[in-house]
């Protein structure tokens, strides 16, 4: 048995499956890939048992920027409310909720007098950074981005400093505040808005100037939060909904018709956003002495075909002929730009000659064609020189009699350039010889020593 | 059929050829006009130019020692007035020496020749099988 267990190879680590020893020694070749445990990825949202690599995956980085960017639209809310702080009304403090996804932790504000208080207070901890960086190291991305998701000290001293000063306005301010929503407000229009609340003269360009400042205002609720709120408050019954037919039945001690229209269209055109703005704001008006609640509701048909709305001043009336004419989208007649464009192509059509329309069709294949082809270069410079021929004017072309194209010769070794230069010089060569040996020779007949010692004596 | 090509027989035409055949191939048969191996230039019109070149003239003698023409019928190839050589397997890649077993095989390397030529390559690789490229003996000059 000793010898058995001597000869055996002591496994102090067996092998399972969930361990997590390598294999890559197992073969001797073949690395095998790591085997960990399974774990849950919540930026995929798949459990995976790829480990640490995971994070490198190029799927994982997409969804990891789609998550944070999610986050960071969120956050950007959150950042607006640490800029301009505003107080928050009890009842819409039930509805602010911010899900942290570095902590794992819902947020609430309920309690809380001004928006994002806990929010912002929770992105300010420490617990939050820590959090924060552990979710960065375990999942990847930019770590310079780390400020992006969290709110800096300073942020939040400036933030509690504006708390302090608009809590102190609260107190001080005792013009009728329409309720805490647009009291604390730095907003000029807002509070010429509130001092002339009870003059119906006025009404009208305050009422104008209101919904201008009322654009400006920011968001109570986060958007799906209003999303959701809003398709609640439209199953409402439409009992104090304003539309003209309804009209009539508003009491003729509020104020005449045309300033209700007046009312109602600054009411109407107000973005729907802000429904919830007008529930407090309007109950506080004068005009809703019966404390109607009013709902604004994204049915733009009140708005839309009313001839009186001579109120609104954000608004530059141009002529309304333009609906009465038949050719416009509606009667599906073509646009005006394109009827041009026709023109312009029967005008090309009816111009050119073949020549010249065989020009355009083979520019046009230019265009597709690769601009890498071979002599590219010489054949765009061959066009220009082909048409300015057609046109009559005179090319200047370096087509001698001479001339000979690039050839790479059998022969020769190096550029085409050089070959021909040395085609050309031996042709030159080539040429003077020949006219060296055009001297004629004279034959004479061979006259030897002898004789020629014997012509001499 | 050489009625159906044209035979250029002075150097001043072969240059024209050359110089306007713009994004085509230009397909220079240096040859006799009496020689029987003609090929229909239809079914490459729309990207090669095919064209005779008397190689009896005087004027194109220059030319048929520029490009070194040993043996007719000689094909020469140029694109955008740019020489493109092919690699058939023999000495001189410069032109196709001999004549082409079959139509199709001289349509099928004019074709090469252009899709080289729009990928901007000089010189291209035959697509013919050996057997059907005619073979020839290179020899030097003054040897």
């Amino acid at each position: 048995m000793e010898e058995q267990s001597k000869t055996r190879k002591p496994n102090p680590k067996p092998r399972t499956n969930t361990s997590k020893t390598s294999c890559a020694y197992d073969n001797g070749h073949n690395k095998k890939q790591k085997k960990s445990e399974y774990e849950f990825c919540k930026v995929c949202n798949l459990n995976h048992d790829q480990g640490q690599r995971h994070k490198y995956f190029p799927s994982h980085k997409t969804s990891l920027s789609t998550f944070l960017s999610r986050f960071q639209s969120k956050l950007s809310d959150v950042r607006f409310f640490l800029k301009n702080p505003c107080p928050l009304p009890s009842d819409l403090a039930s509805r602010n909720r911010l899900w942290c996804v570095f902590c794992d932790s819902n947020i609430d504000e309920l309690g809380c007098t001004f928006a994002c208080y806990n929010a912002i207070n929770h992105l300010a901890s420490a617990d939050h950074l820590k959090n924060l960086k552990h979710f960065l190291w375990k999942y990847g991305g930019a770590v310079d981005r780390l400020d992006t998701f969290r709110i800096l000290e300073a942020d939040v001293a400036k933030w509690e400093k504006k708390c302090k000063s608009l809590r102190n306005d609260d107190v001080l301010s005792t013009e009728g505040t329409i309720g805490p929503v647009l009291g604390p407000s730095h907003d000029i229009h807002n509070e010429l808005n509130f001092g002339n609340i009870d003059s119906f003269e006025n009404c009208s360009i305050q009422s104008v100037k209101s919904s201008h400042s009322n654009g400006v205002m920011p968001l109570q609720c986060y958007t799906n939060e209003y999303q959701v709120s809003h398709s609640g408050r439209s199953e409402v019954p439409n009992v104090g909904m304003f539309d003209y037919g309804a009209q009539s039945s508003l009491p003729a001690e509020t104020c005449s018709g045309k300033k209700i229209s007046e009312l109602m269209d600054f009411r109407v055109n107000r973005n729907s956003q802000y429904s919830l703005l007008y529930d407090t704001k309007c109950s506080a008006d004068g005009y809703f002495s019966n404390e109607r609640t009013y709902h604004v509701h994204e049915d733009q048909g009140i708005v839309k075909g009313e001839s009186s709305f001579q109120g609104l001043q954000n608004l530059t009336r141009i002529s309304t002929l333009a609906a009465d004419k038949a050719d416009n989208v509606h009667s599906g007649a073509p646009p005006p730009w394109f009827e041009v464009t026709e023109e312009s192509q029967i005008n090309v059509q009816r111009k050119p000659t073949v020549g010249s329309l065989m020009s355009l069709n083979k520019s046009g294949k230019s265009k597709k064609l690769n601009p890498k082809r071979v002599g590219a270069a010489w054949a765009e410079k061959r066009k220009i020189e082909l048409e300015m021929e057609k046109r009559g004017e005179i090319v200047n072309s370096d087509c001698t009699a001479n001339w000979l194209p690039n050839f790479g010769r059998v022969w020769q070794s190096g550029s085409r350039k050089e070959s021909r230069k040395e085609f050309e010089m031996e042709k030159q060569e080539f040429i003077k010889p020949e006219g060296k040996s055009e001297m004629p020779v004279k034959i004479q007949p061979y006259v030897s020593k002898r004789m020629q010692r014997e012509a001499g004596e | 059929m050489s009625y159906v090509l044209r035979t250029l027989r002075k150097k001043r035409e072969v240059d024209t050829i050359i110089r306007d055949t713009i994004d085509k191939v230009l397909v220079l048969r240096f040859g006799r006009s009496s020689d029987p191996l003609c090929k229909s230039a239809r079914e490459v019109s729309k990207f090669a130019n095919v064209v005779l070149v008397d190689i009896d003239s005087d004027e194109i003698q220059v030319y048929a020692s520029y490009f070194d023409i040993t043996f007719i019928p000689s094909t020469v190839f140029f694109f955008n007035a740019h020489h493109m050589k092919m690699d058939s397997g023999t000495a001189d890649h410069t032109k196709w020496v001999g004549a082409f077993h079959k139509k199709q095989d001289f349509i099928d390397v004019v074709e090469a020749i252009y899709r080289g030529a729009m990928k901007g390559k000089l010189i291209v690789s035959c697509p013919l099988p050996s057997e059907r490229i005619p073979k020839y003996q290179l020899l030097y000059r003054d040897v």
